[in-house]
């Protein structure tokens, strides 16, 4: 697939994972990884462009005696996954125009 | 590798990056060891299943500013404490080292304008064949119609020849410009990445 399309995929993907609860980075990863091709190392500079982008915001929890991060979706996020959406509708149209012009 | 020994190595690579930027890698990378090991696997299965440092130091320095990584190489310097000599050596010596150093930036900076002025020069060569095609096609129309059956047969042909050369050379071309793209950032991380982890090991 396309970098850059991916890159956007990627983004959407990881705050779709943090919409109905906050959640952490593992469980982000496990969330994710039967639906897209994610590892460890490309979930990090993704994390810390979204949080730069106040689409999400990071807070410590203790954990079994150590801190772990929760990812919390801000109101920016979700309306980046709306977007989303939109934009999905106008390509399904694009996509169907597509197929129909292949067939004939 | 265990934990201790890939964070160890982690931060040694990560020598001269942003405290800021080491510690909360460093957090991210042991918080999911520490979530593997929980979910049931061994400490070096949670390594290895991180990726190779290479990449992960790489995927940091691409994301950091070069004025942010020369900025700590400098405040470590300071806290190093350099001696009164060192000083009066870099203010003494700054007639020998400065221009040598605007030089070097200077011969870089005319590489990389060189590099593009040859992708700039191999297009407007595209562009040429292309202008020379239509001209041919047009010219030999005109010379069809003046009834100079041969002179036009040519002009028409070797206007059709240079319109599919331009095809190819297109792909060519635009083949070559994302390559070079692509080494211009290449050599942007790597210049980077020299400024990027400690010598010797």
């Amino acid at each position: 697939m396309d970098v850059q399309m991916k890159r956007g995929l990627l983004d959407v993907c990881v705050l779709a994972a943090i919409q109905s609860e906050d959640s952490y980075g593992y469980q982000i990863i496990k969330d994710i990884k039967p639906y897209v091709d994610v590892s460890e190392s490309t979930l990090y500079p993704i994390l810390r462009r979204l949080e730069e982008g106040r689409l999400l915001t990071v807070r410590s929890v203790e954990h079994n005696g150590r801190l772990r991060k929760y990812y919390h979706i801000t109101d920016a996020g979700k309306a980046r996954i709306e977007d989303f959406k939109r934009d999905w509708d106008e390509m399904e149209k694009i996509y169907r125009f597509i197929t129909k012009e292949g067939k004939q | 590798m265990s934990r201790d020994a890939f964070i160890g190595e982690l931060r040694h690579r990560m020598a001269g990056l942003p405290q800021q930027t080491v510690e909360r890698t460093v957090e991210y990378y042991s918080e999911l060891i520490a979530d593997s090991v929980e979910d049931g696997l061994t400490e070096e299965e949670a390594v290895s299943r991180l990726g190779s440092l290479d990449e992960i130091v790489a995927s940091v320095v691409k994301d950091t500013p070069l004025t942010q990584i020369v900025e700590t190489r400098i405040q470590e310097r300071k806290k190093k404490g350099s001696s009164g000599w060192v000083i009066a050596l870099l203010i003494l010596g700054a007639p020998v080292w400065l221009p040598v150093l605007i030089a070097a930036l200077a011969v870089a900076f005319a590489l990389f304008v060189a590099l593009w002025a040859v992708v700039i020069a191999l297009w407007a060569v595209v562009a040429a064949v292309i202008l020379t095609g239509l001209a041919a096609l047009v010219a030999g129309v005109v010379e069809l119609c003046r009834l100079h059956l041969p002179q036009g047969l040519v002009l028409l042909g070797g206007g059709l020849v240079c319109l599919g050369l331009c095809a190819l050379l297109y792909l060519l071309m635009k083949l070559l410009t994302v390559g070079t793209v692509k080494l211009c950032r290449w050599l942007w991380v790597s210049v980077k990445s020299l400024f990027v982890g400690k010598k010797g090991k």
